[in-house]
């Protein structure tokens, strides 16, 4: 008889599924009680901790912030990993490999030295703001610590390298003699970019912008260090719910809320492009 | 349709020189394909023409025009790519219209100019389908369509049937050069596969690590090859070191052998190296060993023999590494391995090369 071999795989399949599902089951469930104070939580279930969040401005407020800080940082990712990205792939030197070494190593040091690195670069008498008086375009330091202009920078901080891996990858898919062949038969660059790279290139993008997205939505430390305590987006506000508050249930219906609408948007975009794409605008 | 003249280009990719002083001229309405191993500078010379890279050195001429310096989309070019770089997004009549579209002709006019190419490449029924749904053979012809559609100065082809299997490959050897006949477009053409450049080439231009080696018909190269390079690398060819060449007899003395052999008198070449070239098929069996004027004749012993359909090939040790290899009608070769033949071929087809 044969051996099924794909039985070994079993266990370590159960194991990272419960993992997964286990710990949002215990969240998602959580949410639905209410909590009492001192991490003691209510036997009765209800809906008080999501009623809570959907009348309160605050927690809406905070809501808002997280997509709009992590929709910000994806596009100005995109936009400014797509020209690195582009460059790598269509370089023809060794080069592109040490540089995406290069990239690889940078994006895996701890997003910790690489906040710390940002503010130093950005703090009061740092390498940016002594430029920028310098040249006379602002009189008193510019901060963007406490600020969202500060979250969204530290944001496509922790994800830039990735964008330029993900875009990297898409460009690479897409030969270089179907450039070629497009500006011999008499497509500028730019109408070559339009009618070629971009179309053939928007579904990979597009996975890519959203996992870029994803990754903001979630990141805590680049938006707890750069928010200094004044910008809140929904994984600082968690972990203050769970550590300053002790209120586990209302931290579990942040984390389900959070879930939820990265799952929302997720499934929108994909089934705008498939839309488009039956629309016959674009075609993968 | 004009002529295209490269003038002294030159061209190097670090410390690599991809051409050497390059001067060539393609005439108006001729197919010229350029003939050579991988490295030998042909595909620079296509993407120079094309205007991919820039040369160092030298200019390039389309028609009366320096376009040294012209972008790509401005040199009224069309080419056929090796993986035909068909847009895979677009339909087959966008595809082929793309250059039209580009150039911002009417739409009705690019409809009427892609139904009339369709027509030419014999696949009227394939306007609204995608590359990736027609085959092969049919994505080359489209590919060869959308280059001519906005009739362009030169067509440009590099390796187009390489990903071909042979049979269609023939096929299409025929219907490329029916195309660029009926449109009297001037082609330049590059391959490494010397059978595809005879068939289809108006002249042909050898090339080997960034020089030409040798231009000239199909029949020039074949049966007067100058350089050993040459010879060999276009047909199959028996080489023979040789040295002291002397004119005014035509003998040469073959290397490792105690003999001398004839070739025509008062060539031109001569120099260092020489070597002596003898086609397998120039070769047959001598019934005697007197010397008749006017052939060559060489002793061995048959060493192999293979069959192929209409043609057999007899492998003959004359002393040398390599044996010597001759090739005849099937019907005609009785010699078999460790018969002891005389080798004769005549001295007017005996091949004086250089290195």
């Amino acid at each position: 008889m044969k051996t099924r071999w794909e039985y070994v795989l079993l266990p370590s399949f159960l194991i990272v599924g419960l993992l997964i599902v286990a710990s949002q089951y215990v969240f998602l469930k959580g949410s639905f009680f209410k909590d009492l104070g001192l991490g003691r939580i209510s036997d009765t279930a209800s809906m008080v901790n999501y009623l809570r969040f959907f009348t309160d401005s605050f927690y809406l407020h905070t809501l808002w912030v997280t997509v709009k800080t992590s929709g910000l940082a994806a596009l100005f990712t995109l936009t400014l990993g797509f020209p690195v990205a582009y460059l790598i792939a269509r370089m023809q030197s060794k080069w592109s490999m040490i540089l995406l070494a290069g990239i690889v190593v940078a994006t895996f040091v701890t997003i910790v030295i690489k906040v710390f690195g940002l503010i130093i670069i950005f703090s009061a008498d740092g390498l940016v703001n002594q430029a920028l008086m310098g040249l006379g375009i602002v009189d008193t330091p510019y901060t963007i610590i406490g600020n969202q202009t500060g979250v969204v920078v530290g944001l496509m901080h922790f994800t830039l390298g990735f964008g330029v891996l993900l875009l990297y990858s898409v460009i690479q898919t897409i030969p270089r003699s179907l450039e070629d062949a497009a500006q011999i038969h008499g497509a500028s660059r730019w109408r070559m970019h339009l009618r070629v790279l971009f179309p053939l290139s928007l579904p990979g993008v597009t996975v890519g912008v959203l996992m870029i997205f994803n990754m903001c939505m979630g990141a805590f430390t680049s938006a707890a260090l750069l928010g200094g305590g004044r910008v809140f987006t929904l994984p600082v506000l968690i972990q203050r719910t769970v550590m300053m508050e002790i209120k586990y249930s209302m931290a579990g219906t942040l984390a389900a809320v959070l879930l939820v609408t990265v799952l929302l948007i997720n499934l929108l975009s994909i089934y705008l492009i498939r839309r488009l794409r039956s629309a016959r605008l674009v075609i993968a | 349709m004009s002529r295209v003249l490269l003038k002294g280009v030159r061209k190097s990719f670090g410390d690599f020189v991809a051409l050497h002083q390059l001067d060539l001229e393609i005439q108006e309405g001729e197919f010229l394909t350029l003939l050579g191993p991988s490295g030998c500078g042909k595909t620079t010379t296509l993407r120079l023409i094309a205007g991919f890279i820039e040369p160092m050195e030298g200019k390039i001429l389309l028609g009366d025009e320096d376009v040294t310096q012209v972008a790509p989309q401005h040199r009224e070019i069309g080419m056929v790519f090796q993986d035909y770089a068909l847009f895979p997004h677009m339909t087959i009549a966008e595809n082929i219209g793309f250059g039209l579209k580009e150039r911002r002709y009417p739409k009705q006019d690019i409809n009427d100019r892609v139904e009339e190419l369709l027509d030419l490449i014999r696949l009227p029924e394939v306007h609204d389908r995608y590359p990736a749904e027609v085959s092969g053979g049919q994505q080359q012809r489209i590919a060869v369509a959308r280059a001519v559609a906005y009739p362009p100065k030169v067509l440009l082809m590099d390796e187009p049937l390489g990903a071909l299997d042979l049979k269609l490959r023939e096929t299409m050897q025929i219907e490329l050069r029916r195309i660029q006949q009926e449109l009297a477009i001037t082609t330049v053409y590059v391959t490494h596969d010397q059978t595809e450049a005879m068939n289809m080439s108006d002249r042909i231009v050898v090339m080997n690590s960034g020089r030409i080696e040798q231009m000239g018909g199909a029949e020039d190269i074949y049966n007067e090859p100058r350089t050993r390079f040459v010879a060999d690398f276009v047909g199959q060819i028996n080489l023979f070191d040789a040295n002291s060449y002397e004119p005014e007899t035509g003998m040469i003395k073959l290397d490792g052998l105690d003999q001398t052999v004839h070739v025509p008198v008062n060539l031109a070449g001569g120099g260092e190296s020489l070597s002596l070239g003898v086609r397998p098929e120039d070769i047959g069996l001598a019934n005697s060993v007197e010397s008749s004027s006017g052939m060559n004749h060489l002793a061995g012993v048959v060493s192999g023999r293979t069959f192929a359909g209409n043609l057999t090939r007899l492998f003959v040790d004359v002393g040398l590494q390599k044996p010597v290899i001759l090739e005849a009608k099937s019907q005609s070769v009785k010699s078999n391995v460790g018969d002891k033949v005389t080798l004769t071929w005549p001295v007017e087809l005996s091949k004086l090369l250089s290195d």
